[in-house]
């Protein structure tokens, strides 16, 4: 195990509106090491997003981070002062994002926007960043890349467009990559295509991935680390092998069977999660997932049940945890 | 336990209103459009009061008070002074808001009333009637207003009703352009196509599906050129080619040769344009108030 | 792009062709008969027979239109009724004075204008930020007359730092090769002279200026909020690029895009606003012309007037929507 490249402790964020604050992340801890592939998996604002844009101080205008620590190369990114975050940013830590139509700027040439990163954090001039973005292009697998650097975004397809976000993020060979939902905003075939590129320049350069989604099946290929987050709280925190196979957590479990098989039966029925995500306006005083959950108890709604190590190496957050082979019955009986 | 249960146990954000009342609630809360309701509220009390209000009649002159030359200012009989023909500027003023009030709510209602029919006959039937509609706002639409409405008013000759028109006219591009639009957004909405499914004829989608949708961009645009008729009208009296009774106590009108007077009775200059430019303000923030409150989209996010 | 240009170019043919069929017909529905019109009021009987012939005003209306077409595409407007000159001839006497001013006008509100609006986004819901909006609507709730009025009693009048009217003063020589009087000033190297002129500018300027400034400002701070929210906004951040870079490349290039469209239209604004501003400071422009015309129903002074400022209202739209397409690459390059 190698020492970790950034470890998080007790992260909170919240953010002020006109309906109240929202408690978007509630104490979260993890960490990543050097190479290591980490992924974060949770349902849309369950507050992945905001983790990485806290720590990398891009919040929103009314985002706040409230508690928790983050530290990166000795220093707490959360305490640093923003001049000071920004030679990080691109440089040390890189993101990439969602939707590669709108991440781009419209009047800047892709040429351009690569050779800002390069200019600023290592002072390149015009011909020695051009040099490189055409290297990177290239590495990201972009034909003509030479021609291609005087183009807009609008003149490249979605997956290019994408494929372009990860040559920028990499241009200055960061250690630690965040990939934001890389593939959601793509076509399926395109995106089997984004996550082999992104598996493969990671592993070339030992760089940190933290792979953010809401899809488990990017996860499963990609991640040998998985945080299950819901509510702003880790739920179920482990190898992808442990999770996968045998998962503990009720809402981890619920995740797995929410998924189409398409080697179910015709008459075999569909599993959603009952209910709706959480209302994040008040601090959580109880289980976040209870009102949601087969397996609540009593105690599931007068606390918030700590994350607690059940096997080495798996955490779960739960009073009532599922039963070690209930996930294995399922998938081999079939319906639950 | 099962799903019906489960649902029934959801915790609700807040309950859903109509848009309506939640933007009702949002104009509440605006300051502005607050003090916006609070100017144009007391503007059309006095328009409607007047008579109530004036110490005297704004037709009234008295001419011993400026027999040596223009003219006093505030005093205590005579609260804003008195004009070049002895006539009590207070009194005038309060009259005065009948004309701005009636001339600008005539003016936009004619606006828009024609670009509204001819704004959704383009939107809804489209191809040579929507292009040949279009073409002509667009020529309106090449002269300023200011100017279209001089040009309107130099065919027509001045007068009150003669300007109303003008202004009216000019508005009338403005509402069709606007009507177009959100007809041509709402036509190819779902419910649309839904209902002409079930074969409900075109006319009654116009009227009961598509209008209603379309009318807050009207209520928004209708109040702020309710603001810009009434500075129109205003330029319009000061350049003569409004009501051509001089002794008539149009604030426009009123403002017609002040200059000459700057040195000795500024206020004959000052308090018609500060009447003016509160009125306008009253209108500009419940527009902007309303525009916010129906379409907080429209907003810098926080 | 090219294709683009000769596109919004041809779009222009058939507006211009409608404005002339619009003047024509307002021409024939001015009061008196157009002859009558054209002509003033103390038009001879065979003066007015000349006139219809020569206009052809018993013919069929479109022969008549026509012949109306010929003859403005020639360059005649008539003659002015009170002054018995070519209109156009005066026209091209009196319409730099007006767009000297409409420039001036211009600059001081985009000069203004912009910078307001950016610093007013960046301060979002802080104090400079309710100042501004509160300015910028009261700024549109003036009438242009009134705050010229305002400003020549307070500026001129009680202060006497700057002068009441006219464009220059009377006792300074200046030759007036360009009747723009500042570049006139310039190429006669008199900087005295360009002082005084300059002096005489401003407070005109400000008065038409001042509601274009805030329609900017307020058009500015909601387009640069805007902008901030955007993704790629973030993206340069999480690259590292310092915040002025942001700003400039990233904020204010993409800014830019509403801003120009409504620059655009404020001149329309500007010249409709001049005919206003001119008749308080006394500034011998265009639109003293016109009011002059108004009031003694010069006809043909007042075809010319509209025709002229709708000529230029159309082609200033022309270029900005032209400037619109290069500044967004996705319609340069298609």
């Amino acid at each position: 195990m190698r020492t970790p490249l950034l470890t998080v402790e007790d992260l909170e964020v919240r953010f002020g509106t006109s309906r109240g604050l929202v408690y978007a992340v509630n104490g979260i801890s993890f960490d990543i090491a050097p190479g290591e592939t980490l992924g974060i998996v949770g349902e849309s604002g369950c507050g992945k997003s905001v983790t990485s844009l806290a720590l990398l101080g891009i919040l929103a205008r009314n985002g706040r981070v409230t508690g928790g620590t983050a530290m990166f190369g000795g220093r707490d990114l959360l305490k640093l002062k923003d001049e000071q975050l920004r030679l990080i940013r691109g440089r040390e830590i890189a993101m990439v994002f969602q939707d590669p139509m709108t991440s781009l700027n419209p009047v800047l040439t892709i040429g351009k926007q690569l050779r800002e990163p390069l200019q600023v954090h290592f002072g390149m001039d015009k011909s020695q960043a051009d040099r490189r973005a055409v290297e990177l292009l290239e590495q990201v697998g972009i034909p003509s890349a030479k021609q291609r650097l005087r183009d807009y975004p609008h003149q490249f397809s979605g997956g290019m467009r994408q494929r372009v976000m990860i040559a920028i993020a990499l241009a200055c060979e960061p250690k630690l990559l965040i990939a934001d939902e890389p593939t959601t905003a793509l076509d399926v075939t395109i995106q089997a295509q984004i996550l082999e590129l992104l598996k493969t320049l990671v592993s070339e350069r030992d760089t940190a991935l933290m792979l953010i989604t809401h899809d488990l099946g990017v996860v499963a290929g990609m991640c040998e680390r998985v945080n299950v987050m819901y509510a702003g709280m880790f739920m179920e925190t482990g190898s992808a092998a442990a999770l996968f196979s045998q998962p503990r957590h009720p809402y981890t479990l619920g995740l797995l069977q929410s998924v189409p098989r398409l080697d179910a039966g015709r008459r075999q029925k569909l599993m959603p999660i009952p209910g709706s995500p959480r209302n994040m306006l008040s601090p959580p005083g109880e289980c976040p997932f209870a009102p949601r959950c087969r397996y609540e108890v009593e105690q599931s709604r007068q606390q918030v049940p700590p994350l607690e190590e059940i096997e080495p190496g798996h955490q779960v957050r739960c009073f009532n945890p599922v039963p070690a082979d209930e996930w294995q019955r399922e998938r081999l009986g079939g319906a639950a | 336990m099962s799903i019906a249960e489960l649902e029934s146990r959801e915790i609700q954000l807040e309950r859903p209103q109509g848009l309506w009342s939640e933007a009702w609630q949002r104009l509440r809360r605006n300051r502005g459009a607050i003090i916006g309701f609070g100017l144009v509220g007391t503007f059309v009390l006095v328009a409607i009061f007047a008579p109530l209000l004036a110490p005297y009649g704004p037709r009234e002159q008295n001419l011993s008070l400026v027999r040596e030359g223009c003219c006093p200012g505030p005093s205590a009989d005579y609260w804003f002074g008195v004009d070049a023909l002895g006539r009590d500027e207070f009194s005038r003023i309060l009259y005065g808001a009948r004309y701005s009030l009636l001339i600008g709510v005539v003016s936009v209602a004619v606006g828009l009333t024609f670009g509204l029919i001819l704004g959704a006959v383009a939107g809804f039937f489209g191809g040579i009637i929507d292009g040949v509609i279009m073409r002509l706002m667009d020529i309106m639409l090449a002269i300023p207003g200011f100017l279209l409405a001089i040009g309107i008013v130099a065919m027509l000759g001045p007068g009150i009703w003669q300007i109303m028109i003008a202004v009216g006219v000019v508005n009338i591009p403005i509402f069709a352009r606007l009507l177009r639009g959100a007809v041509l957004a709402q036509r190819e909405n779902d419910f649309v196509l839904a209902a002409r499914a079930v074969g409900v004829p075109r006319r009654t989608i116009l009227g009961s599906h598509i209008l209603p949708n379309s009318i807050s961009p009207l209520i928004v645009q209708g109040t702020l050129a309710l603001a810009t008729a009434i500075i129109d009208v205003a330029g319009l009296g000061y350049l003569g080619l409004g009501p051509q009774d001089p002794a008539t106590p149009e604030w426009g009108t009123m403002l017609t040769d002040t200059i000459r007077y700057l040195q000795t009775a500024p206020h004959l200059a000052i308090i018609p344009g500060i009447a003016i430019v509160l009125a306008v303000l009253g209108f500009n923030l419940i527009g902007d108030g309303l525009r916010e409150a129906l379409d907080p989209k429209l907003r810098g996010r926080a | 792009m090219l294709r683009f240009v000769v596109r919004r170019l041809l779009l222009l043919l058939p507006i211009l062709l409608g404005l002339s069929i619009l003047v024509f017909l307002w021409i024939r529905a001015l009061p008196g008969g157009p002859a009558q019109a054209l002509l003033g009021e103390r038009a001879t009987e065979e003066a007015i027979a000349q006139i219809e012939r020569e206009y052809g005003l018993d013919k069929p209306i479109y022969v008549q239109y026509w012949r109306y077409l010929e003859t403005v595409l020639q360059g005649d407007l008539g003659q002015s009724v009170t002054t018995r000159r070519d209109v156009t001839e005066e026209l091209r006497q009196k319409f730099p004075a007006t767009i000297e001013l409409a420039i001036a006008a211009m600059l001081f509100s985009t000069f203004f204008g912009i910078p307001l609006g950016f610093f007013a986004a960046k301060r979002y819901g802080g104090t400079f930020d309710h100042f501004s909006l509160v300015a910028s609507l009261i700024g549109v709730s003036i009438p242009v007359f009134f705050l010229g009025i305002i400003l020549k009693y307070v500026f001129a009048v009680q202060l006497g730092w700057l002068p009441t009217v006219g464009r220059i003063d009377v006792l300074i020589e200046l030759e007036h090769p360009t009747n723009f009087y500042v570049i006139d000033a310039i190429l006669a190297g008199d900087p005295a002279a360009l002082w005084d002129v300059l002096k005489h500018l401003i407070l005109p300027a400000i008065a038409l200026g001042s509601i274009p400034l805030a329609i900017i400002a307020r058009i500015t701070r909601a387009a640069v909020l805007d902008v901030q929210n955007e993704d790629y906004v973030r993206t340069a951040r999480a690259k590292g690029m310092p915040p002025a870079v942001v700003d400039r490349r990233h904020v204010l290039r993409n800014a830019m895009l509403p801003i120009v469209t409504i620059i655009g239209l404020q001149v329309g604004f500007l010249l409709a606003g001049a005919v206003l501003t001119e008749t308080v400071f006394a500034w011998p422009g265009i639109g003293t012309w016109l009011v002059d015309a108004i009031e003694s129903r010069n006809y043909p002074v007042l075809q010319g007037g509209i025709l002229f400022v709708a000529l230029i209202f159309v082609v200033v739209n022309l270029l900005v929507d032209v400037s619109y397409a290069f500044l967004n690459p996705r319609i340069r390059l298609s």
